[in-house]
């Protein structure tokens, strides 16, 4: 409850006063492979503006709606949308190779980079979020399992700190007003 | 031969009729643009229940993928959740709605790649042994 009211007081404050944008208490550098399979470095980004979150490529609703949401958010941004980079950490890093992010991603009009890697680097990253997941088996389904995750968009300065979580009812111009924000913040 | 006419007529007569008069239809019904490297894709649509009776949908087909299964969505403990459920309820003179974040019936294996716009079709059994057909639009969203 708390987390959710700071997260309204941080869209509303953002509104009238970019400067005041609070830095959240979450985040920080981080190391995965890309959907070329190269090594990828969150701090590599420095300079533009991030967009986190976490999902996997076999969700057929929740994750595809962000990324068609966010699509429209680049187009809103106008010209802002080349300082903008989006991340897709899977958390489903057995069905999710670089390629199939890659290919998936494909479908998306947005500048986005799909990362995976072991358990362990991808849970690392997770808890510094403070973002969840958990793998549950359905042996009864043609899917096997699903992967339950937190649904948060998390918004990252141009010095790499997350300055905004936007929920995942946040509307387009909700987070495009954001983001606009978080490019201008200090 | 005047007899077969008046029979074939009196068919072609009841057809639209019975149609109109299905107690449970599917309406808006969409299926999502499978991703790249995927077969599977899930389908929404509105499932109206014209008859004084609550019914069931307890089973899903299609000739068209190889599985079909009805996934509930809810947020459980601060994460998206999603859950296959046996069967979903149209309350008597209302409707469910199979939409984005709430449920959606997932094919699985489709048996070949759809593009936008074109139609794949589905069957909802009832527990009362109606057959629902639905036929969906494919769509990029």
């Amino acid at each position: 409850m708390l987390r959710v009211t700071m997260i309204c007081l941080a869209i509303l404050g953002s509104l009238s006063c970019h400067r005041a944008l609070p830095v959240m208490p979450v985040g920080g550098d981080f190391a995965l492979t890309d959907d070329n399979a190269h090594r990828f470095e969150l701090a590599s980004l420095r300079g533009k503006a991030v967009l986190i979150f976490f999902g996997y490529t076999s969700c057929p609703d929740a994750c595809p709606t962000t990324l068609s949401k966010l699509s429209s958010v680049y187009h809103q941004l106008g010209s802002d949308a080349k300082r903008v980079k989006t991340l897709y950490v899977s958390v489903d890093p057995q069905r999710d190779t670089p390629a199939v992010l890659k290919a998936d991603l494909s479908a998306f009009d947005l500048d986005a980079l799909g990362l995976t890697g072991t358990k362990p680097e991808i849970d690392k990253v997770v808890a510094q979020y403070g973002a969840q997941y958990e793998i549950i088996p359905t042996p009864d389904s043609a899917m096997k399992y699903t992967v339950a995750h937190s649904t948060t968009l998390y918004a990252l300065d141009t010095a790499g700190r997350v300055r905004m979580e936007f929920p995942y009812e946040a509307t387009v111009d909700q987070i495009t007003k954001g983001l606009e924000a978080v490019l201008a913040s200090n | 031969m005047i007899r077969t006419l008046i029979l074939c007529v009196a068919g072609l007569i009841s057809m639209p009729l019975a149609a109109q008069d299905a107690a449970v239809v599917a309406r808006d019904a969409w299926v999502r643009l499978p991703a790249p490297s995927k077969n599977d894709t899930a389908l929404f649509a509105v499932i109206e229940n014209h008859s004084a009776q609550k019914r069931k949908i307890v089973a899903v087909s299609s000739a068209e993928a190889q599985a079909a299964e009805m996934h509930e969505m809810r947020m459980e403990r601060m994460m998206m959740v999603m859950t296959p459920v046996k069967e979903v309820s149209i309350p008597a003179h209302g409707k469910t709605s199979f939409n984005p974040d709430t449920l959606h019936i997932m094919l699985f294996g489709l048996k070949t790649r759809p593009s936008v716009g074109d139609m794949i079709e589905v069957k909802l059994r009832l527990d009362d042994g109606t057959i629902v057909p639905v036929t969906a639009i494919v769509r990029k969203k």
